[in-house]
């Protein structure tokens, strides 16, 4: 049982701790009420000189680094939250002057360094840096970081590769999509397209990978960079690929891409039989095809048991034009099939509003 | 010289857009919310509004709105700021009645650029 | 506390010899029970502890990373997976134009909004055409949740981008309405929403990104839910947080920081997270569709659903680390809480009823091993702390001055332990304030601190004590009824259907 010497000793020392906390409270706010108030102080003029140096023009810019750039540890640290919000902010020359003023700080190099801290957050806050900064020559060492213990760290070192630009990542990054130590698909797809038009062909590359993550993740970037000579790589990858997450992600690319070849597999793909899925996103990818001959195939699915095959299916039909439309109209009001004349007329309804409900085909997360 | 009005929420690209429109000759006026904005337009004549779309409280597009809604600021030059691959924003923002648009993350030298070419457009 | 050797100081030795028979029997029991009660009260206040203490951990690497969170690139992604927000409305005229508005203006890429207006007899729905030029439309509604409401019209805005759906549904109550809108998403992601919550701007992206850092095992994530009683609210959006000036507001401020902020984020941090608010939670559509959605007989169905998904995915053999159920910390979306006895105890009934109706619908799961951390740690301690708490409690009330007068229990002891017992759960209080006040510091001025520091005593003394007695009848409501709810499921519901109401009715 409790004795009752220990209960007079905790309600002494109860309240005590209670008068701790509560000073502990109104202390924190006063030392981050005054550190505000200094930091605004020390930051107030060189901010002026900052906007400057975001509107100058290019020759005079160096000589406003030179009035910033030296400022000391202290007023640097007050002004870096604005530089680097600044960074998101701008672009143009105004974002080459603050990655300059970075630059002459030595911030790049002192980033890299803690790309190799033992502190979590801090190698992420570095690789945050460096993909802001765009700094190239961190490269090698954020692709290194794809293989990181922890998976924020991997995240922000995938979208600071997809920053910075250089095609060399796109091995890593694929890599990266397997294994003990993964970055999300969606991340890498973002980091992928955002490499743009040069590292297409070392995205293609991972079509032939054995992973089908990774060639999901390869056809899906394709297709967002309008890659279409590729189109035939990813017409197979339609047929042959057994993995319905492969499929889904081709019959999207294909519609994107928008090439006439595209338009058999996907027809293939929006037959009864295929998973849900697919046939949803290959009838919306029919419909940003926009090939007139899918009329026929698009009419026929508009009665179909599943409503969302159904639904996409009468909404691509809109975008196919004056075809689509009257094949809609046709089955509105056809007396044969019920339920597709429910979706046509649900879609002319939604067309005649003028409401641009889109046509769901990222289905998959 | 033109008497410019700017609402933005976030203070840096409200300085940053007041300093390089003053270094143009401009008259600026910068708030930080859409209530303040519309009352701005209404107390005051301006040439022209740069307005964030996404500010709490009364968005750019509420205060576009409300700025084309009333005949005495009905046709004041509307300039929206808005971000990046936001769906929608830019059609919603010309269906307010906005006549430009620009896209964050933006060069101040293209800002200035706009505001020229929409100030010109008004005085033809 | 160790027990003591020297023989117990709580119960009396020496009186307990003079009583024999019957009367020696109940002394004995009585004064069993108060120790028991005492225990029980360390204990709660103690696991609220951890809880809080769990939080911090979790709030400090929060704030380490804040820095790379990326909310910045998930704004401006076109691969940030899209929402469908959906937003139950009944009766809802004067806010839900407001309501509308704001949530179509909150930052994230790609999301569309879906009010359902569960037989509105207010002229909800012409509130929205009015604001939103809305037309009617011929409607096809998947059944990929069972409904019960039909809906009779579905109305889109005229000729613009808006992403905004309305239907109209005949009345069914709130978990039908969301069915309702759960089937007409079309996004991956559906975000459930009360038609009277303020959401900050960059809740969606917050909740979101759980869901894109870690996609094959997050199925669900809740947000903080905030009081927006005293703050300064402007066109949908909270401007200035404050602490109300009223003894209740504040006594639930100080309850909604420990229990639902920091009490969630700890048990989120040790997977074992069953409540989601149904006024802020985002969860994977096909997942819901899955556990077959919400369940309309249910008065709790969103923390039901959360346990039910528990259920649902451990049953399919998905341990501990295959999925994920998280609490997100930074997102706020804020509710009007009850500010008068009568509307509070209105809530406070709700709340127990469905609690316990939850727990013994999923009464299988308690203390299986089968089901996990959740089977095993979360759900006993929710019917143990939470469940039995007003019970425990009030039987304290009765038994300690009972044990008191037969002399079961030393008075001299009683009041001081009492003394101790109260101030422990005043610091447990101040404890959530500090974490508060080191990682968010959302309250803007002095005197809301002083609010707070006020609210945590008025909370321990008095408050819980009453809010107890609601409860306790709470309880009695679910049991009382129980046969009728878990009935045939074409019972028709007992009296008019039940509906979170105004005042923030359900958190």
């Amino acid at each position: 049982m409790i004795h009752l010497g220990f209960v007079t000793q905790a309600l002494l020392f109860l309240p005590g701790l209670g008068l701790v906390l509560s000073l502990l409270i109104t202390g924190t706010r006063l030392v981050r009420t005054y550190r505000q108030g200094r930091r605004r102080r020390l930051a107030a003029p060189v901010r002026a000189v900052l906007l400057e140096l975001l509107c100058a023009p290019e020759d005079e810019q160096s000589e406003l680094l030179d009035r910033i750039a030296p400022a000391d540890k202290r007023t640097w640290k007050a002004l870096e939250p604005t530089v680097a919000a600044m960074l998101g902010k701008v672009s143009g020359r105004a974002r080459t002057a603050l990655v300059l003023l970075y630059e002459r700080r030595g911030s790049p190099a002192d980033a890299v360094a803690r790309l190799r801290s033992r502190s979590a957050a801090r190698r992420g806050r570095a690789a945050q840096v460096l993909g802001r900064l765009r700094h190239r020559p961190a490269t090698e060492s954020l692709c290194r970081l794809l293989d990181d213990r922890d998976r924020e760290v991997r995240l922000t070192a995938a979208r600071a590769l997809g920053h910075i630009g250089d095609p060399v990542a796109v091995p890593h990054l694929l890599e990266s999509l397997h294994g003990k130590r993964t970055v999300p698909p969606a991340v890498v797809t973002a980091a992928l397209t955002s490499l743009g038009p040069d590292a297409v062909p070392r995205v293609a590359a991972g079509l032939g990978d054995p992973a089908p993550l990774v060639r999901a993740v390869a056809i899906e970037v394709l297709g967002v960079t309008g890659a279409i000579t590729r189109t035939p790589d990813i017409v197979r990858a339609l047929w042959e690929g057994p993995e319905t997450e492969v499929r889904i992600r081709a019959a999207r690319a294909l519609g994107r891409l928008g090439m006439p070849d595209g338009l058999e597999p996907l027809l293939a793909g929006l037959r009864p039989g295929q998973p849900v899925t697919l046939r949803t996103v290959a009838a919306g990818a029919l419909g940003n095809l926009g090939a007139v001959a899918a009329t026929g195939p698009l009419k026929e699915v508009l009665g179909d048991a599943d409503p969302h095959v159904a639904g996409t299916a009468a909404r691509a039909l809109l975008r196919l034009g004056p075809a689509g439309e009257a094949a809609l109209r046709e089955a509105a009001v056809g007396r044969s099939d019920p339920r597709a004349a429910a979706q046509a007329r649900a879609a002319l309804a939604e067309a005649a509003v003028g409401s641009t409900r889109r046509v769901p085909v990222e289905v998959v997360l | 010289m033109a008497r410019v009005l700017i609402a933005d929420d976030d203070p840096d690209i409200r300085d940053l857009v007041a300093f390089k429109l003053t270094q143009n000759g401009h008259q600026i006026t910068a708030v930080e919310d859409g209530m303040a904005a519309l009352r701005a337009a209404r107390e005051q004549p301006f040439d022209l509004v740069l307005l964030d779309i996404r500010m709490p409280g009364m968005s750019g597009l509420d205060v576009c709105r409300s700025v084309r809604a009333a005949p005495e600021t009905a046709s004041l030059p509307v300039i929206l700021i808005t971000a990046r691959s936001q769906e929608g924003d830019v059609e919603l923002g010309f269906a307010a009645g906005a006549d430009d648009y620009i896209v964050k993350p933006f060069s101040p030298r293209e800002l200035s650029s706009r505001v020229a070419a929409m100030l010109s457009r008004v005085e033809r | 506390m160790s027990p003591g050797e020297d023989g117990p100081v709580l119960v009396h030795a020496a009186h307990a010899e003079e009583w024999d028979g019957v009367l020696g029997t109940l002394h004995g029991l009585i004064a069993v029970c108060d120790t028991a009660i005492i225990f029980y009260f360390l204990a709660i206040n103690s696991g609220y502890l951890v809880l809080i203490l769990l939080a911090l951990a979790e709030l400090v690497r929060r704030l380490r990373r804040v820095s790379f969170v990326g909310y910045e690139d998930a704004a401006a992604s076109p691969f940030t997976p899209p929402i469908s927000v959906i937003m139950p409305a009944y009766n809802e005229a004067a806010g839900i134009t407001e309501a509308v508005r704001a949530m179509l203006l909150l930052h994230y890429p790609v999301f569309e909004v879906i009010v359902v207006d569960d037989g509105s007899t207010d002229g909800t729905l012409d509130a929205l055409t009015d604001a939103f030029d809305l037309a009617e439309v011929e409607h096809v509604v998947p059944e990929d949740v069972p409904m019960r409401g039909e809906v009779t019209s579905l109305h889109l805005p005229r000729g613009g981008p808006v992403p905004l759906v309305v239907a109209r549904k005949e009345n069914g109550g709130k978990a039908d309405a969301l069915n309702v809108g759960i089937n007409l998403a079309r996004y991956p992601l559906v975000c459930m929403v009360d038609a009277d919550s303020i959401l900050d701007s960059q809740s969606l992206l917050a909740v979101a990104k759980p869901f894109s850092d870690d996609p094959l095992r997050v199925v669900a994530a809740g947000g903080v839910v905030g009081i927006a009683n005293g703050c300064t609210v402007e066109a949908g959006r909270v401007v200035d947080v404050h602490v109300p000036t009223d003894l209740l507001g504040r006594a639930q401020v100080v309850e909604y920081l420990r229990g639902f902020f920091l009490g969630r984020t700890g048990w989120s941090k040790v997977g074992g997270l069953l409540i989601i608010a149904g006024a802020f939670g985002l969860f994977r559509r096909d997942v819901v569709v899955a556990v077959g959605g919400m369940d309309p007989d249910c008065i709790g169905e969103d923390a039901e659903l959360v346990v039910r998904l528990h259920r649902h995915l451990r049953e399919q053999g998905r341990r501990h680390r295959d999925y994920r159920v998280v609490f997100v910390t930074e997102p706020i979306s804020w509710s009007e809480a009850p500010s008068t006895l009568r509307v509070l105890a209105r809530q406070r009934r709700r709340w127990q009823r469905g609690l316990t109706e939850i727990l013994l619908k999923h009464r299988r799961m308690i203390g299986n091993p089968r089901y996990g951390r959740v089977g095993l740690v979360a759900l006993p301690f929710y019917v143990l702390f939470e469940l039995l708490a007003p019970l425990v409690e009030l039987a304290g009330l009765v038994l300690v001055p009972l044990g008191v007068l037969i002399g079961a229990v030393d008075p001299g002891f009683l009041w001081r332990f009492l003394l101790a017992a109260y101030a422990y759960a005043v610091i447990v209080g101040l404890v959530s304030v500090a974490v508060e006040e080191y990682a968010y510091h959302r309250f803007s001025q002095w005197r809301d601190v002083w609010g707070v520091l006020v609210g945590t005593i008025v909370e321990n003394v008095g408050y819980r004590q009453i809010t107890g007695w609601w409860r306790l009848r709470g309880m009695w409501d679910a049991l009382h009824r129980a046969p009728q709810v878990w009935g045939s499921m074409t019972r028709s519901g007992f009296g008019p259907p039940q509906r979170g109401r105004k005042g923030g009715d359900r958190l």
